[in-house]
């Protein structure tokens, strides 16, 4: 049973649109056979009524959290009268798919936001076996606990006040050691989540080098699979390895910068690529399919979980 | 009238089965007899066409019976084959129609057989159908000639193409006239009827036109050119028909046929004669309509063609794949080109609300099939109601008409015509459908690939003149087998005719204009807006293209009603390639001025959807003016209360109590994309300023309507700046300019401007304007600029002081339960939640201005009204005094031990206060879990602390389980307490897990 995830498009308050890529490849899969039954949007609708009925027409079964942009008043005024009932759009919602349970929020009814341990108090709370979360402009998707955590990013590349990966590259050269991390540290992510061969994906097993305690295991999704750069200068502190942009510089500091600035680069690097995802539920098993539009080739990576 | 069809079918199929037996038999003479006997009921003139139309197509089948029969038979000895002297035998029948049905199914039988003289039969036959000169009868007579001639008409030879020429238009010729008097048949105050009952029989008379444009396309003799004999020989007489019937259907509805059937070369070579037909046809025919109808074709053309040469180019190389894609993209294309017309015609429809739809009969010869029953019945039903007006004035000179070409029979039958009765008009359909099953004209989809093969043959040979040639460099580009430098020889020429086209339709138009004062203003704004249309497509050259326009421009604002103008000034705007085509344009914006508030709405969004096609970017200060001058109505549109919205006819969203329509939002939420566009070249401050230029020129015309748009405009502002911030960052400090930073700075505070205009303007939106007061601390923050960041917090504070602290209970999650702790809460709870994410991943501030603002979010939380929302405001807050992620923080973390324990201790106390027993044990779990995290997170919150959480809420749970037992009917707190225990028993099962890691040694589970 197929589950669309798709976050917030921020239309018009922060991108005009859906990639046409992504609606046409939307709307073909409505079409077929075994279409999407469920289509979970993890809030920031903006209420533009346009992509809410895009969503509603792929899948009926359309469920709304609010996000931090929506002005629910507006927004389910209009779910209503799209669904011709009356509808209510919660701040989190649990749906039930075959054998697994999936829990939505786009969390901002808790802080604070992105943090994997309150995730993982939220996934407690609500007992889900898959928690997606929204508000984050990039995918993550990793297994912790025994617990599946997926933000399927922005569907349109919306732009982000969050701090871009490079900057946190940038700063992290310089803190070669950090004296709390080990203390600190969250218990991480067990390596559950199993990689599949036929699509393009790339695992990096145990790859914080201070961190010998735990096996920890995350699967980490580049658009250019250029992970393995990323491996060394991420965080510790964050077991979760947040997709990368593509053109990302891992030494950016390198370069001499004169008067003049280089505006084109950071928007390039600021730039977010659009993505949503595809849950393929059979059983207790979820396939994790990340979509990705990078210069409008739309791009598709797998990821298995298994309760 | 049901019963005289269902006796006539009755006696067909009676006599048919006789017939039969007589063929089974081989008694041909007797069966001929039986035929002859079933054709009389054709003769009936006391059914309406559609019931006709049944009786014809059953006698049709039994008639092909017969053909087959006559088909096998042995053809008789050389001298006088079988089938001529049975030719001759049957036209010793008694009556003229079954004679003639029994001549044609011989005749035609008799010219599928070789050497049978195929050209005599035909003239023959034609000048026999003469006799019939009842317009039904005659009209289903010749239907039936066309359709049993249709793939034997000869073409190998010059002469049989003429022939075939002459038998075709002469049948079109004679049908046109049956069909155009059948409108005078009977009393006239049946006219309506008539009306719709031409309108069933349409389809006959169209497809006689399709069938020529078949044959023409399909000859390949030599030194023939197709368009060359169209112009020549074919268009002057079918027009001269069209034009000398004077009649608003006829007209209306062959034109169209015309227009949809040859390809844009045929008509680009017959536009003088064309366009002369034009001022000559009736006065009441909607002339733009049609006009339109072609210009839409030559612009479609002109685009095509253009998309086609930049395809060539590419593909050069591969020749043959080539060939067939052009025929796939000329068919895309004329199937495309009919969508548009269609389109375009139903929007004028709406529009003008003008009588004719020669769109449905577009339709209807090219894709019957498809079509929906009900829409076409609806379409007929309006054309009928609203023809008879355009009828009214025509009667008494097409009367004169009728009498002369009446014929003896005809007279003789005007009283039995009278006695019809109406038709159903849920069966009209059907009619057309089933004819053109029979029919299939589907001229457009293979004629063209077969005129370019021909026209590029003949290339060389053919001397036309300039006008014809305008085609063949399109030939010559389409057809691979197309001599190349020909075609580059008729380039220049086509460009030439491009840059006549133009002055072709304006000097028709100033005729028209002298001829037809009558002509409604509405058909003036459709004419004008085809003629933009055709300068815009054609005219390469800007200069050219200016000049056309202020004529057009300065001609309607001389002329036209003020207010007639809309299509006018949409028109150029499919052309727009930019913001800058809007600047200067000072007859356009007089025009403009002189639309009423509608009018103007509805130019202004075809400017945004136009420019968001396009989404090219507005490069300068001058092209905002330019398009916001037409925006500005939209920007200070007032939702409007119609009486539709008062009877809730119209989507409307509430909205602080007042019903806002759907379509209101929808253009904010357009005019909020089109600030997306706003980018000129330069740096992201440019861009920036240009954003603010907007808002103070024009977004700030409205007050009321600021709410929609500055959220947009505020969250794009920032964008820029962050980007701006980010650049500057990069630069090492001592090298920063000082410009650069002070410029900055600036801009920040120019940003808080606007937030406090939308904040006076709109403060029951306080909640989401703190949104947009901590987006921009956090662009601040990202950027390094600590004293802004700062402020955005504080204003942020002062906001929730002044509209959010007093918890308005009207928030959406304030109803949410208490036990709920992911379910929301009043819009003061949810404040200082935002306030604790935004202010805990602050980073830039020094640690005494960050520790004054943590300290004042957590103090918010314990003011909170609710105590569920109390202890959890509290506990999330001390998240502020345990940083665990450094946000590119350089330095040691901010990390306060005793602040988070106090916060735990504190929220703990209020759990304790709570009254509700179940909900004291839902906090306290809560807090538990919060404890875990902040453990696990290395902050002083020790296995003891955790211990006794966990021996306070198994103590409580004991006590509630001892309870339970005494109330036996709380349901619903029995639920709870269950849900309570099981995440408790999760979180145990949680800590053993981390146990197993080493982690949380020493808690007892």
């Amino acid at each position: 049973m197929l589950v669309l995830a798709i976050g917030g498009s921020f239309i018009p308050t922060r991108a005009c649109k859906l990639p046409p890529q992504f609606i046409k490849l939307l709307k073909r899969s409505s079409a077929s056979s075994n279409g999407i039954e469920h289509v979970i949007c993890l809030g920031n609708m903006n209420a533009s009524v346009a992509t809410l009925k895009f969503l509603k027409d792929i899948s009926s079964n359309l469920h709304l959290v609010k996000g931090e942009e929506d002005d629910i008043g507006i927004l389910t005024q209009q779910l209503s009268e799209l669904k011709g009932e009356e509808t209510v759009i919660p701040l989190y919602n649990v749906i039930s798919v075959d054998k697994l349970k999936i829990g939505f929020t786009s969390g901002i009814q808790t802080a604070p936001k992105n943090d994997p341990l309150v995730l993982s108090t939220i996934a407690r709370d609500l007992d889900v076996d898959i928690l997606l979360w929204g508000g984050l402009h990039k995918i993550e998707a990793y297994t912790m606990d025994g617990k599946f955590f997926v933000n399927p990013g922005s569907a349109s590349g919306a732009f982000t006040f969050e701090l871009p990966e490079y900057e946190l590259d940038d700063e992290k050269t310089s803190k070669t050691q950090d004296s709390n991390s080990i203390d600190e540290k969250p218990p991480h992510a067990t390596d559950e989540a199993s990689t599949t061969d036929d699509v393009s994906h790339s695992e990096s097993g145990g790859s914080n080098e201070k961190n010998d305690l735990e096996d920890h295991s995350e699967n980490n999704f580049s658009s250019n699979n250029t992970s393995d750069s990323l491996d060394d200068t991420k965080t510790p502190k964050r077991p979760n390895v947040v997709a990368s942009t593509s053109k990302e510089d891992p030494e950016p500091n390198v370069v001499e910068y004169e008067e003049s600035l280089d505006f084109e680069r950071i928007y390039a690097d600021t730039e977010n690529v659009p993505s949503f995802c595809i849950l393929d539920v059979q059983g207790t098993t979820c396939d994790l399919y990340i979509y990705t539009c990078l210069e409008g080739n739309v791009k598709v990576d797998k990821v298995v979980y298994q309760k | 009238m049901a019963d005289k069809v269902a006796s006539a079918l009755n006696g067909i199929h009676q006599q048919s089965s006789l017939m039969q037996q007589c063929l089974a038999d081989g008694n041909l003479m007797q069966a001929l007899k039986h035929v002859s006997n079933f054709l009389n009921e054709l003769r009936t003139s006391s059914v309406t066409p559609k019931q006709y139309y049944e009786i014809y197509m059953a006698a049709f089948d039994q008639l092909e019976i017969v053909s087959s029969y006559l088909a096998s038979q042995p053809s008789g000895n050389h001298q006088r084959p079988f089938l001529d002297s049975l030719y001759e035998l049957v036209q010793y029948a008694a009556n003229i129609i079954p004679r003639l049905y029994l001549m044609m199914v011989v005749g035609t039988t008799y010219m599928q057989q070789p050497k049978a003289p195929v050209t005599d039969l035909m003239k023959d036959l034609i000048e026999m159908c003469k006799g019939v000169q009842h317009p039904i009868r005659g009209l289903f007579l010749r239907y039936y000639l066309s359709q049993r001639t249709k793939n034997l008409l000869p073409i190998s030879t010059d002469e049989e193409f003429r022939a075939t020429i002459d038998f075709l238009v002469s049948n079109f010729i004679e049908m046109n006239k049956l069909w155009v008097r059948l409108q005078h048949q009977g009393h006239s105050s049946e006219r309506e009827q008539r009306i719709r009952e031409r309108n069933e029989l349409k389809i006959l008379v169209g497809s006689q036109l399709v069938r020529i444009s078949q044959v023409i396309d399909e000859y390949q003799g030599d030194s023939y050119s197709a368009i060359g004999y169209y112009r020549d020989r074919v268009f002057p007489i079918i027009t001269q028909q069209i034009v000398a019937c004077r009649d608003v259907l006829a007209q209306t509805y062959l034109i169209d046929v015309l227009i949809q059937i040859f390809p844009e070369e045929f008509h680009f070579a017959t536009l003088d004669g064309f366009l002369a037909v034009m001022l000559q046809v009736h006065p009441n025919l909607n002339k733009s309509e049609l006009v339109n109808g072609l210009v839409a074709r030559f612009v479609k053309y002109q685009q095509d063609k253009a998309e086609k040469k930049q395809r060539e180019e590419e593909e050069e190389l591969t020749a043959q794949e080539n060939e067939t894609k052009e025929e796939e993209t000329s068919e895309d294309a004329k199937k495309e080109s009919q969508k548009d017309e269609k389109k375009q015609k139903e929007t004028q429809d709406k529009e003008t609300q003008e009588n004719e739809t020669p769109g449905e009969s577009t339709e209807e010869v090219k894709s019957e099939e498809k079509d929906d029953k009900k829409s076409e019945e609806k379409e007929d039903k309006s054309d009928d109601h609203t023809e008879v007006k355009a009828e009214d004035k025509t009667t008494s000179n097409a009367d004169k008409d009728h009498k002369t070409h009446d014929g003896a029979e005809a007279k003789a039958t005007d009283t039995d015509e009278a006695n019809d009765k109406p038709n159903a008009s849920e069966n009209e359909a059907k009619v057309e459908e089933s004819s053109a099953k029979d029919e299939a004209p589907k001229p457009n989809e293979d004629t063209k690939p077969n005129v370019d093969d021909s026209e590029s043959d003949k290339d060389k040979t053919d001397q036309q003149s300039q006008v014809t040639d305008s085609q063949k460099d399109q030939d010559a580009a389409a057809s691979p087998k197309g001599d190349l430098s020909a075609s580059l020889a008729q380039l220049s020429l086509t460009d030439d005719l491009s840059s006549q086209l133009f002055a072709v339709f304006w000097d028709f138009y100033l005729q028209l204009f002298e001829s037809d004062p009558e002509m409604p203003a509405s058909e003036h704004s459709q004419f004008l807006a085809a003629i933009i249309q055709i300068s815009l497509a054609f005219d390469v050259d800007h200069e050219q293209h200016r000049e056309n326009m202020a004529k057009v421009y300065e001609f309607s604002g001389k002329h036209l009603e003020a207010g007639q103008s809309v299509d006018i000034l949409v028109a150029p705007l499919a052309f727009m390639q930019s913001p800058a085509d809007l600047k200067n344009s000072q007859y356009q914006r007089t025009l403009f001025d002189q639309l009423d508030i509608p009018g103007q709405r509805r130019v202004a969004h075809a400017i945004i959807s136009r420019l968001l096609t396009v989404e090219a970017p507005f490069q300068s200060t001058e092209e905002i003016d330019g398009v916001f001058q037409y925006l500005s109505v939209l920007i200070c549109e007032q939702p409007e209360q119609t009486t539709s919205v008062d009877l809730g006819l119209t989507t409307t969203v509430k909205i602080n109590d007042q019903d806002i329509p759907q379509s209101f939002l929808d253009t904010q939420e357009q005019l909020c994309k089109i600030l997306h566009l706003i980018k000129p070249p330069g740096t992201p401050i440019d861009t920036v300023s240009a954003l603010q230029y907007t808002r103070r020129m024009w977004l700030n015309k409205s007050k009321q309507n600021i709410v929609f748009t500055y959220p947009t405009l505020v969250e794009t502002i920032l964008y820029h700046l962050q980007v701006f911030g980010f650049a500057l960052k990069r630069v090492p400090q001592k090298r920063r300019s000082p410009t650069h930073i002070a410029t900055l700075k600036n801009q920040f505070k120019q940003v808080s401007v606007v937030l406090n205009e939308l904040y006076m303007a709109h403060p029951e939106r306080s909640y989401e304007i703190l949104q947009l007061y901590l987006h921009a601390a956090t662009v601040a923050d990202n950027v390094g600029f600590s004293d802004a960041s700062f402020e955005y917090i504080n204003q942020a504070l002062v906001l929730y002081e002044e509209q959010l602290s007093m918890g308005s209970t009207d928030n959406y999650y304030a109803s949410a339960s208490p036990h709920d702790a992911l379910g929301g809460s009043s819009a003061s709870y949810m404040s200082v939640i935002a306030l604790v994410n935004s202010v805990g991943i602050k980073r830039s501030y020094d640690k005494d201005a960050y520790v004054e603002l943590a300290a004042k979010v957590t103090h918010y939380g314990s003011r909170l009204l609710r105590k569920q929302d109390q202890c959890r405001a509290i506990y999330t807050s001390a998240h502020l005094w345990w940083w665990t992620d450094d946000y590119g923080f350089e330095g040691e973390l901010f990390q306060d031990g005793k602040r988070v324990l106090e916060c735990l201790q504190k929220s703990l106390r209020v759990a304790d206060s709570c009254m509700d027993p179940y909900l004291s044990l839902k906090l306290f779990i809560e807090i538990l879990n919060r404890s875990i995290i902040f453990a696990l997170y290395g902050a002083p919150v020790d296995v003891p602390y955790i211990n006794g959480l966990l021996s306070l809420i198994r103590t409580n749970i004991t006590e509630l389980e001892a309870d339970k037992l005494n109330s036996a009917n709380a349901d619903t707190e029995a639920v709870l307490f269950h849900i309570s225990k099981r995440i408790f028993s999760r979180t145990c099962e949680y800590i053993v897990q981390q146990q197993d890691d080493g982690r949380l040694v020493g808690v007892m589970v």
